[in-house]
């Protein structure tokens, strides 16, 4: 990880963290990522795939087959965190909850 | 054929449009996403299954050419540059970037020294005018070849583009100067006088200090006399290329007039023009890189590639 990597943009966010729980394929995510941003973020499936490959490449997620196979019969394709994915995503919380820490201290509470 | 089937088809030929490598990693995983998506949307009637479309298509659009030209970077090797890593296929790189800069340097150097020559003394903005080019196109082709360098530890590395473009600028400023009607001259066929005049002496001085310079600067001292007369020699053919075309195609428009003038004429006369200096820019670029390419390969540093 290097510091570049940081911030993570919101969709890249949420992917990782769906896939935080558990593995998940494709539309799975698609879902996820749209319950865990309430409804505001939707993720078109081009855009998962060219996330997802990105995050491939760097290697914070990696692809698993499941033995079960799919509706039409071929194998699953799931995704799941590596070390280095859950790494960065700790990184990413804990600079979200920095900055969240100090809007809170300058920012008058809400009654 | 239901509008389910239908829609997947069409997304399934948006795919099809996608790299080979990623097509083949993530297409069919795509259409079942995408189908599965649709099929669920469809028992709460069409504006979902709208809604879906209007959502994916400009967005697969966008990734469709962001992943073409991803591929194009990684095959290339330009994607390299922007990670710091050594760049493959330098040589051709090189050659490129150096033949369109001076194709476009050159030919705004001529239009402002033409203007020069016509309208008034604009000597001084024809000297910025190629100065700002040639720092451009050294500059880039230095950079390209400074990240497959060994040497990049070599803090004057910066010269090589400022030292090229200052002797571009001094030629231009010569050339106004010394600039003589060439027209009459290639009409009666001397043109070889322009060939082996002064030009010729002036800019294979050019590549002989900035090939002296450029090699020193990646190779180191003991390459200094090879690249001086590699640049020359490219130099030397470069500007004969040039000036033998020129001639042609001054046979080719019966240019007689002093000075071209600037309409009809003259957008094919700079047009032409810029296609020599590319191609010459370009033999002049590869000579050199072919020469850093060698050198490269012999050198004893690890992690160099060329």
């Amino acid at each position: 990880m290097t510091p570049s990597d940081l911030p993570l943009s919101e969709q890249t966010f949420f992917i990782l963290l769906s896939l935080a729980s558990a593995p998940r394929h494709g539309y799975a995510i698609l879902k996820d990522v749209q319950q865990l941003s309430d409804g505001r973020i939707t993720i078109s499936v081009s855009t998962l795939y060219t996330s997802l490959k990105r995050l491939l490449e760097q290697g914070w997620i990696e692809r698993v087959e499941r033995d079960t196979p799919d509706e039409s019969g071929r194998p699953r394709k799931e995704y799941r965190l590596t070390r280095a994915g859950h790494r960065i995503l700790s990184s990413e919380t804990t600079r979200l909850q920095g900055l969240l820490q100090a809007a809170r201290q300058r920012l008058p509470q809400e009654p | 054929m239901n509008h389910v089937t239908l829609l997947t088809r069409g997304f399934s030929t948006l795919v099809s449009l996608y790299p080979l490598h990623f097509r083949e990693e993530f297409g069919e995983e795509m259409e079942a996403v995408f189908s599965a998506q649709v099929d669920d949307q469809d028992d709460y009637g069409p504006l979902p299954i709208v809604a879906i479309c209007l959502h994916e298509i400009p967005d697969l659009l966008i990734n469709l050419l962001r992943e073409h030209l991803s591929e194009f970077a990684r095959r290339s090797g330009l994607g390299n540059i922007f990670q710091g890593k050594p760049v493959p296929n330098l040589l051709w790189w090189g050659a490129l970037v150096f033949g369109l800069g001076s194709g476009i340097g050159k030919t705004i150097g001529l239009l402002t020294g033409l203007s020069t020559l016509k309208f008034g003394d604009y000597t001084f903005w024809a000297v910025l005018a190629s100065f700002l080019s040639a720092l451009l196109f050294t500059g880039a082709q230095t950079w390209l070849f400074w990240q497959g360098s060994s040497q990049r530890e070599n803090k004057w590395g910066f010269l090589v583009p400022v030292v090229g473009a200052t002797l571009t600028s001094l030629l231009t400023l010569l050339l106004s100067i010394r600039y003589m009607p060439m027209g009459p001259l290639y009409d009666r066929g001397e043109w070889w006088f322009w060939a082996i005049d002064w030009p010729l002496l002036s800019t294979m001085l050019w590549g002989l200090v900035f090939g002296a310079l450029f090699g020193w600067v990646y190779q180191g001292r003991q390459a200094i006399f090879r690249f001086a007369a590699i640049g020359a020699m490219g130099r030397a053919l470069a500007f004969i290329l040039w000036q033998g075309s020129m001639a042609i195609t001054y046979r080719v428009f019966h240019i007689t007039d002093e000075l071209p003038h600037f309409v009809a004429v003259n957008v094919w006369f700079l047009l032409w023009n810029l296609v020599l200096v590319i191609l010459g820019g370009m033999a002049f670029g590869a000579l050199i890189g072919w020469q850093a390419s060698r050198e490269e390969k012999h050198s004893p540093m690890d992690g160099v590639a060329v």
